[in-house]
């Protein structure tokens, strides 16, 4: 197998530091954030608690939320498929068996508490890590050594001191190779010039989009308590109402032969 | 692999050793791939024969109408729970002789599950109503009874098909993304579209290990709930012989010991084929040589882990055997006992024989412990359990439906050509799966492997 070709490059504003040794980016993180700057992408051919803690300390992950909603919404949609179906077709067991029967349905909750989890799960591991725009991840991070045995950080948005300032502290650190993307020379024109005065936004901005985090969780609640109560509306009016028709007192709990041999 | 070898393994290396036996074939590989294909076209006309015929065509004798199909299907369901075990349950438990063998056993699992499913559309007949076992709203407002077994089972097995793969190829996308930036053309292509667009970001990492963890927390009860729930196919049945509470542990102990023999059959010649179990100083690990045993990617020790997990499940199958037998005698129940005396001396009396000295005596041998690190006898025990295993579900299901209450309609089942070759086809579509697999996907996941070793470090460097 032969990689594909690539150059180590930066866009202006851009500085991208490859690292051989796990304790250098650590040091490099640490006094970058000492330095004030907070907005950076660190690339690991693997998961390492001590990057997360260096750039994360600490805090836990939202896609729990996820998992939790998706949960109770499993629990709830598997009990009230089950119950919403038989009551929508009532098979009386003679001997008073309930309708709605708790043990009987238990497995069904519980399969679609975890299938609905698992779901949910994915689509906010996806939705965190962007994985659904992750194709459009800017150059920089593309580099197939991040995938192999190299660590790698890349910063944007840097106005061309603060550039080099960061350049200085990767060089310091121990990086074996830093790009500073005002200094590489340029045959052409870059495709992007970069407005010192009005910094765009980081392609990966560091918080999660909890805007729409919220949202997905109020939406999915309503769902799961109009679900509650739809298995109670179509208990009551529905099915008791067309009981009630074949002169059959379903609220009374009685023993009746059977649905279809009232009439 | 965590210990004693440092400056043995680098990140560099374990990427390189991964994916060197990727897309390079032998000539003895193809064979096999051929014979299996052979072997899943031969099943696929057996099938053919029966849908084109009617379930006539096998060889049912009223009143046993679940026979081979339904045993196959108790089968495979049951392999594909060590991979879920290995994956999930060890993953919780940071075990670290997993890491090797997870990604394959895992695979395992997936083909397993998706040849069990063949099963219940082969053996209702009208395969293309299958359909019908699903829930979704009809203009007859028809609706499945969801207190029946068979629902529950149908709910689980889905579920457990849907959970495995989500989380097995999400533990593949590093590895594929790997595998993107080492290729070219077409294949890079394919490999970048099955990447997602993985980087290795520390937002992408943060978030994955974190979903990752509530995976493998959900596949964990399932490896628990789903060969119960396939055991109350059998135990909600008034059915002498299956009507017993103990059912669901027995059934789970012997999905593990089943699956665990099955990933020895395939994790020992997969790990010779591609030298996986060299160690650094360029030997094969072996019993004599095991001085490099945990620095492999999969080697004696691990082989010789799953060997042990075998005596533990074997060991709870073994005691629930005894326990079914004393109950059934104990309970002064002529119907229970009978079925029970029925297998141990009846017509069915061989395969009872089979099962137990497959799953209870042949396993025995691993209590020595170089025997369990000796490969031919890991291999051939393992292969025993596999068909031993075959042979309990067989045991439990046609003894017992062809001796129920009523001597009159007693009958003698035998299958005919066509199960059995819609059985030994099951194996061929399994094994295509698995072959094909093992040539197109890293088959030991290469991010956790270099999690096991120990990080590149400027202080290392400096300090020797």
């Amino acid at each position: 197998m032969s990689a594909p070709f690539y150059e180590s490059t930066a866009q202006n504003g851009t500085v991208k530091g490859v690292f051989a040794h796990l304790d250098s980016l650590v040091n490099a993180i640490d006094k970058l954030e000492k330095s004030g700057i907070k907005d950076y992408m660190v690339m690991s051919p693997l998961p390492r608690h001590d990057l997360e803690e260096a750039i994360y300390k600490g805090k836990p992950s939202p896609v729990r939320w996820f998992t939790m909603t998706g949960a109770i919404f499993g629990g709830t949609m598997g009990f009230s498929l089950a119950s919403i179906t038989h009551l929508n077709w009532p098979m009386i067991i003679p001997a008073g068996k309930p309708l709605v029967s708790i043990p009987a349905f238990i497995v069904i909750t519980f399969e679609s508490t975890v299938l609905w989890g698992c779901l949910f799960t994915l689509l906010g591991m996806i939705l965190l890590t962007r994985l659904h725009t992750a194709s459009k991840l800017q150059v920089e991070v593309c580099d197939p050594r991040f995938s192999d045995d190299k660590f790698g950080l890349v910063i944007n948005d840097l106005p061309r001191s603060s550039a080099e300032n960061a350049s200085k502290i990767l060089s310091e650190e121990g990086a074996m190779e830093v790009v500073n993307g005002w200094t590489i020379e340029r045959e052409e024109n870059p495709e992007r010039v970069f407005d010192e005065n009005s910094p765009e936004s980081m392609v990966e901005p560091d918080e999660p989009d909890t805007g729409l985090l919220g949202k997905l969780t109020i939406a999915v609640t309503i769902f799961i308590i109009a679900s509650f109560f739809g298995v109670k509306m179509l208990h009551q009016y529905s099915v008791a109402q067309s009981l009630g028709e074949n002169n059959y007192n379903y609220k009374s709990g009685a023993v009746a032969p059977s649905y279809r041999t009232v009439k | 692999m965590a210990n004693s070898n440092e400056a043995k393994l680098t990140y560099a290396k374990v990427t390189q050793d991964i994916l060197r036996p990727m897309f390079k074939s032998s000539a003895g590989y193809f064979a096999l791939l051929g014979l299996a294909v052979a072997i899943m076209t031969y099943g696929g006309y057996c099938w053919y024969f029966q849908l084109t015929r009617g379930l006539g065509a096998a060889g049912y004798q009223p009143p046993v109408f679940w026979g081979v199909y339904i045993t196959t299907f108790v089968f495979w369901v049951g392999i594909g729970h060590a991979g879920t075990l290995i994956s999930a349950v060890l993953f919780l438990f940071r075990s670290k002789w997993r890491t090797g063998v997870y990604r394959a056993s895992e695979a395992m699992t997936i083909f397993a599950v998706m040849t069990a499913a063949l099963f219940p559309a082969i053996h209702v007949g009208r395969a293309w109503n299958a359909y019908w076992l699903f829930p979704y709203p009809n203009q007859r407002q028809l609706w499945q009874n969801f207190k029946s077994p068979l629902m529950w089972d149908v709910f689980a097995v889905s579920t457990y098909f849907s959970v495995s793969t989500i989380f097995f190829y999400i533990g593949l996308i590093p590895d594929i993304a790997s595998v993107r930036d080492r290729t070219c053309g077409a294949i890079h292509q394919i490999y970048k579209a099955m990447a997602v667009g993985w980087r290795g970001t520390d937002r992408q990492w943060r978030h994955y290990m974190a979903a990752y963890g509530f995976f493998a927390a959900f596949a964990t009860p399932l490896v628990l709930s789903v060969h119960s729930v396939v055991s109350w196919d059998f135990a909600m049945a008034q059915t002498m012989g299956w009507h017993s509470t103990l059912f669901p542990p027995y059934f789970v102990a012997g999905a593990i010991f089943s699956g665990c023999a099955m990933v020895i059959t395939l994790m020992l010649p997969l790990s010779r084929m591609f030298d996986w179990d060299v160690g650094p100083d360029g030997k094969q690990v072996t019993h004599e040589h095991d001085k490099y045993e945990k620095d492999v990617y999969i080697g004696v020790w691990h082989l010789e882990s799953l060997a042990k997990m075998c005596l533990l499940t074997g060991g709870i199958l073994t005691y629930a055997y005894g326990v079914e037998h004393y109950i059934a005698w104990y309970s002064d129940n002529p119907y229970e006992w009978g079925i029970f005396e029925y297998r141990l001396f009846g017509e069915y009396d061989w395969v009872f024989m089979m099962m137990v000295f497959c799953n209870c005596i042949a396993p025995l041998v691993w209590w020595k412990k170089s025997w369990r690190r000796n490969y031919t006898i890991l291999f051939i025990i393992s292969l025993l359990i596999n068909v031993g295993m075959w042979f309990e579900r067989y045991n439990i299901i046609a003894s017992a439906l062809a001796h129920q209450y009523d001597p009159a309609a007693w009958t003698l089942y035998t299958p005919n050509w066509v199960e059995w070759g819609i059985m030994a086809g099951s194996f061929g579509w399994f094994f295509v799966w698995f072959l094909l697999f093992i040539r197109v996907m890293p088959s030991v996941a290469i991010a956790e492997i270099k999690e096991l070793v120990r990080p590149p470090l400027k202080s290392d460097e400096e300090a020797a």
